[in-house]
């Protein structure tokens, strides 16, 4: 049978390994809190900034290395002249070949 | 291999390690907890009281814990846990990172707040501020 002191270190090295493991994710849940508010979402917020910037700048003023980068972001928002003439291609019956006599 | 007690930068680990008490995860205590020697308790659970050393003792409050509406008077009070209500702490007070106090905390000597440990309410110093020169 075990003895009180045997007894009372079990259950204090149970309480304690079950303390690390909580308080290790409470703590790191904390972090990645403080972290998202502090610079996630700042920079989050200055990328959609930059993208919307991006959008309403009329194509030629846009310089060429960020051209690729505008060109996907009018085709993701619908903005792309390339999507409207694709559609109307689409529609445009196509011309009937003249019946040959 | 037997588990350390948490990491303290305050609280001597050997006083955590001499605690007699314990109130388990899952359990709820409501009443007074009193002690005249120099022992410890550990509080898991929930505890709806107060508890008090008159001399000496040591409050651990793990990380499960959840203290309400209490007031709290050890030599060494170290929070994991939530604690609402007063702390009075005779020589260290140890906030860790996953620790919260709502309430009021007095100490005599020590304090050590980690980072991301979250205090809402007044913190006191009961020792003299003017008696030590600069």
């Amino acid at each position: 049978m075990p003895g009180t002191e045997s007894v009372r270190l079990a259950a204090l090295s149970a309480s304690w390994a079950r303390d690390r493991q909580l308080s290790r994710r409470r703590l790191a849940w904390r972090w990645l809190l403080w972290g998202w508010w502090r610079f996630g979402l700042p920079l989050l917020l200055a990328l959609a900034l930059a993208a919307l910037l991006l959008l309403r700048l009329p194509p030629s003023t846009v310089p060429a290395w960020l051209t690729p980068l505008a060109s996907s972001l009018r085709l993701v928002a619908g903005t792309s002249d390339a999507m409207p003439r694709a559609a109307a291609s689409l529609n445009t019956p196509k011309p009937t070949p003249a019946k040959e006599p | 291999m037997n588990p350390q007690p948490a990491n303290t930068r305050l609280v001597p680990a050997e006083r955590l390690s001499a605690i007699t008490s314990l109130i388990a995860e899952g359990s709820i205590f409501e009443g007074s907890f009193h002690c005249a020697q120099d022992q410890g308790i550990k509080i898991d659970g929930l505890l709806k009281g107060n508890v008090s050393f008159e001399t000496g003792g040591t409050l651990h409050v793990g990380a499960s814990g959840l203290i309400e509406n209490t007031r709290l008077e050890a030599d060494y009070v170290f929070i994991e846990g939530r604690v609402t209500g007063t702390v009075i702490a005779r020589k260290a007070l140890e906030i860790t990172g996953s620790g919260t106090l709502i309430g009021e905390a007095q100490y005599d000597e020590l304090i050590d707040l980690h980072p991301r440990a979250r205090v809402r309410g007044k913190i006191e110093y009961r020792g003299e501020v003017d008696s030590a020169p600069n």
